[in-house]
């Protein structure tokens, strides 16, 4: 089967640090993958590259067997690959209901954008917001934003960058529930710190370190892997 | 052989020129990120110090001095009254010294008149087989040359270029260093009006002076350093070197606004292709 | 349809009011011709003129964060194109066209470069500025009597005078006179506005709101910025050509001060004046600012550019958004005040503070 992406020896500098550095990755079809490591690992610049945000210094980046390597970010995107990135990446002068709206519309037409709104403000509990200004919500809610818009294209690849960061344990719940139903219709790849969280969602792990894939295996095995043992707990291990 | 010898000279001159006027722009505006679009009313500035010193009877290089000193210092002013409020904003600084240069235009016009006035440079001709050159351009273009090394030499290698430097990259880490940022945006800002202001004297044997003479330089001034990018100095010389020599080419001849037209369409067809400018990729900064 | 999208901040009133509002501000324009006088006539058409400028400019922005000086040189370039049209055509309806169309495409060519080069914001400001001065000094070139476009000699500084007035496009024998010229010049003022308006409620003004808050989130949302980006940047590019025909038909002249760097700076400061936020802005601050220089010149002001200086200096560094803004803001807080005595409890506001406690 054609893993629905693909990168072949990716790699990125920002002058003399590697921030990637060599990576392998494949996923497939309506897989969820968890992708862990340490600070600076690489995890973001990794989801960047994915979506054109940083061009690659080597390497190759695959879509359904199609190389993507060179395409703009809207190209990608209009492929059915969306991100949520890790800082909250919204349209903060626009209300809530704008943001998704704006989302939808790239998507459908106009009525099929209000409707797709008002599904999407019910679903994510924005309903009471759906007037309100993005750049005067709480740093949670507007990590729900962001999840609405990326539900709002409707990928067949979702990309979610720290999406429970700066939640309280019910949204983080609510999140894990999102995700897992959002995986009945599309792959995606999960980047997170809360090990529990991951243990919730994961079927498969994969480990970054310094730039690259450490390891790549369920959430049970990863756990007592020796070298992510040591990455995490800095226990010099048998190395 | 004349022929090519005339050209040249030409040509380097013309790039002397775009240097002289770019070279203050670079600092403020390469350096600092801030937009000075007043860029065009301080070499106005520069040359009607010039005017009035010679004016007063001061030989003309000390007047040049002088312009570079009293553009110098109010630079520093308008650093302190206006610029360092709308650090990092930028369209805003570009707004506020819109309405500066808007306001030089009209002070120094309600204090000298609209009308051209002209410097002399006392300095004569030398001849070169059928043609002759005015010494005076000649000395223009080693001032350039001079300008733009020395600006260099502070830069790279005096301690006040090494903390400026630093203070630009990076002014909280300079601050907990124990730099006074504040100390060192202005004195830059300072310096780089003094620059323009020596280039403004430097020009004003060679035009008709009038309060709008600023709009002449603004443009070229900001193409050159735009399309020279990050790396201001050495941008200023690669871009003045491609701008000046179509300018020179073209301006000699055809006219002066072809040479200008050129220069601009050669400027956004490099911008399309380099949008970060000539020195875009290269990775140090001087 | 777009009923519930249209009540947040970026359109603020409801479309009910907001078309009443429009029909009364119509209304009133049509009817002051009728108990006016010449003078007052030629005296608005010129700030509608301007107006429609600085709606070019205006919303480009404040609603998509490009701050284009081009504009100027649009609209120098729209009448230049009235006047050599006109004058070689002996026809004015294609001549007024080609004021429109002809800005539009060097819109097109120049925002091509900048835009799919994706210089930055700043850049794009520059370099429209640089565009407007070289163009000036073209124009400004062109004195020696070789500079002619088929009948008609540019003439240089001196600008060209005599252009015809305005034809009926079904009655070339009827031409406008003044007061018709306040007509036309009104309404197409009120088009301009109107049809921005309708512009922001589309997917294709979002798409440029959106652009001004995050460029980057909306390509990644799908959508080419730069389309959008140029398209918009070619559209104010015919607007402001229009109001340069117009311009060329109300005083039957042109001349290069149409777009040296005082009229830029009159452009933008009648945007930031009125405030760039909303759309009324630019036409209400190009009616403050003409008032104030008219006010200057018959006071006796000699050096107007001192004292716009100066206003411009003090906008940025004082009220950046503008004195529309600022009404608004005390409006916003009178109406607070008028809540707070009725002490009406907003369930809508209760519920969202649970939702947001919790
Ligand atoms: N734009 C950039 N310029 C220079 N260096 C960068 C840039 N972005 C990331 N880096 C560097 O690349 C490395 C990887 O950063 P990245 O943000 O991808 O890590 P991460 O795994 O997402 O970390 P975290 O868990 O903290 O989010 C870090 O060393 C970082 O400093
Ligand atoms: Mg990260």
């Amino acid at each position: 089967m054609t893993p629905i992406l693909e990168t072949r020896g990716l790699v990125k500098r920002f002058g003399g640090v590697a921030a990637i550095d060599g990576v392998d990755f494949r996923l497939e079809p309506g897989e969820l993958r968890c992708l862990i490591g340490p600070n600076g690992a690489g995890k973001s610049t990794f989801f960047k590259m994915l979506t054109a945000q940083y061009a690659p210094t080597a390497g190759q980046i695959l879509l359904d067997g199609d190389d993507i390597t060179d395409e703009e970010p809207s190209e990608i995107s209009r492929r059915g690959v969306g991100i949520k990135n890790q800082v909250p990446d919204v349209l903060d002068g626009l209300s809530v209901r704008e943001n998704i709206w704006i989302a939808a519309r790239g998507r459908h037409d106009t009525a099929g954008a209000d409707h797709a709104v008002s599904e999407i403000l019910e679903r994510l509990n924005l309903g009471p917001l759906a007037d309100r200004v993005v750049g005067k919500l709480s740093h949670g809610h507007r990590q729900w934003v962001e999840f609405g818009m990326v539900l709002a294209i409707n990928p067949r690849l979702a990309l979610l960058d720290e999406p429970t960061a700066g939640m309280t344990a019910e949204e983080t719940r609510r999140t894990a529930e999102l995700i897992r139903e959002m995986n009945r219709s599309m792959a995606i790849v999960v980047v997170e710190h809360d090990m529990q969280f991951v243990r919730t969602i994961a079927h498969r792990v994969t480990v970054f370190d310094q730039g690259r894939i450490l390891a790549e295996d369920t959430m049970d095995r990863i756990q007592v892997h020796p070298e992510v043992l040591r990455i995490y707990l800095g226990t010099s291990g048998h190395a | 052989m004349h022929e090519i010898v005339i050209h040249l000279y030409q040509v380097m001159f013309a790039i002397g020129i775009f240097v002289l006027i770019s070279l203050g722009l670079a600092v403020i505006f390469g350096m600092m990120r801030v937009i000075n679009l007043a860029q065009g009313e301080f070499i106005m500035l520069g040359a009607y110090f010039c005017l009035f010193a010679t004016q007063l009877g001061l030989d003309f290089w000390l007047a040049v001095l002088c312009a570079g000193l009293g553009v110098g210092l109010f630079g520093i002013l308008v650093e302190r009254l206006l610029i360092r409020f709308l650090y990092g904003r930028i369209m805003d600084t570009l707004l506020a010294t819109w309405g500066l240069s808007l306001f030089m235009v009209g002070l120094v016009t309600s204090v000298f008149g609209p009308q051209e006035a002209g410097v002399d440079a006392k300095l004569g001709k030398v001849t070169f087989g059928a043609y002759s050159i005015a010494e005076y351009n000649l000395v223009l273009i080693a001032v350039a040359g001079a300008l733009l090394a020395l600006t260099f030499a502070i830069w790279r290698y005096t301690r006040f270029g090494l903390v400026a430097r630093s203070v630009m990259q990076n002014p909280t880490m300079a601050a907990a260093l124990g730099v006074n940022p504040r100390k060192y945006y202005m004195l830059t800002f300072g310096f780089g009006s003094a620059l323009t202001g020596v280039a403004g004297a430097m020009l004003a044997p060679l035009v008709g002076n009038q309060p709008t003479m600023g709009s002449f330089y603004v443009a070229k001034a900001f193409v050159t350093v735009i399309s020279g990018g990050p790396a201001p100095l050495t941008g200023t010389l690669y871009a003045s070197t491609l701008f000046g020599a179509t300018d020179g080419l073209i301006s000699y001849r055809t006219t002066q606004v072809l040479g200008e037209i050129g220069v601009l369409l050669i400027a956004i067809v490099l911008l399309r292709m380099l949008p970060l400018g000539i020195t875009g990729h290269s990775a140090r900064r001087a | 349809m777009f009923a519930r999208l249209s009540e947040t901040q970026s359109v603020s009133l409801p479309p009910a009011l907001w078309w009443t509002a429009v029909a009364l501000a119509l209304a009133a324009g049509l009817a002051i011709p009728s108990f006016t006088g010449l003078d007052v006539h030629l005296d608005l058409s010129i700030i509608f003129i301007f107006g429609i400028l600085a709606l070019s400019m205006g919303f480009m922005w404040g609603q998509v964060g490009m701050l284009s000086f081009g504009q100027t040189a649009f609209f120098g370039l729209g009448g230049y194109t009235y006047a050599v049209c006109s004058l070689n055509f002996g026809e004015t309806t294609s001549a007024m066209l080609l004021a429109i169309l002809l800005p539009a495409i060097f819109a097109t060519v120049l925002g091509y470069f900048m835009i799919y080069g994706r210089i930055s914001n700043i850049y794009f400001t520059v370099i429209t500025m640089v565009v407007t001065i070289v163009l000036e000094k073209a124009i400004r070139a062109t004195s020696d009597e070789s500079f002619v476009i088929g009948d008609v000699w540019l003439r240089g500084q001196n600008g060209i005078a005599g252009l015809p007035d305005l034809q009926v496009p079904w009655d070339p024998a009827t031409t406008l006179f003044v007061t018709e010229v306040y007509y036309l010049a009104f309404v197409l003022m009120m088009a301009v506005y109107v049809g921005y308006r309708m512009l922001l409620r589309h997917r294709f003004g979002r798409v440029l709101l959106g652009i001004r808050e995050n460029e980057r989130r909306i390509n990644l949302l799908g959508y080419d910025t730069r389309r959008y980006k140029l398209a918009i940047f070619a559209i104010s590019g015919a607007v402001a050509g229009l109001a340069g025909g117009l311009y060329a038909v109300w005083g039957n002249f042109v001349a290069p001060e149409m777009m040296n760097l005082n009229s830029a700076a009159s452009v933008v400061i009648n945007v930031i004046v009125g405030g760039k936020a909303t759309l009324l802005g630019p036409l209400i601050g190009t009616g403050v600012v003409q008032w104030l220089t008219a006010w200057l010149g018959t006071a006796g002001v000699g050096q107007v550019n001192l004292v716009l200086g100066l206003v411009l200096i003090g906008f940025v560094m004082l009220f950046p958004q503008g004195i529309l803004p600022m009404a608004a803001g005390l409006g916003r807080e009178a109406l607070e005040a008028a809540r707070q005595l009725f002490r009406r409890r907003d369930l809508a506001a209760a519920a969202l503070r649970k939702e947001t406690n919790s």
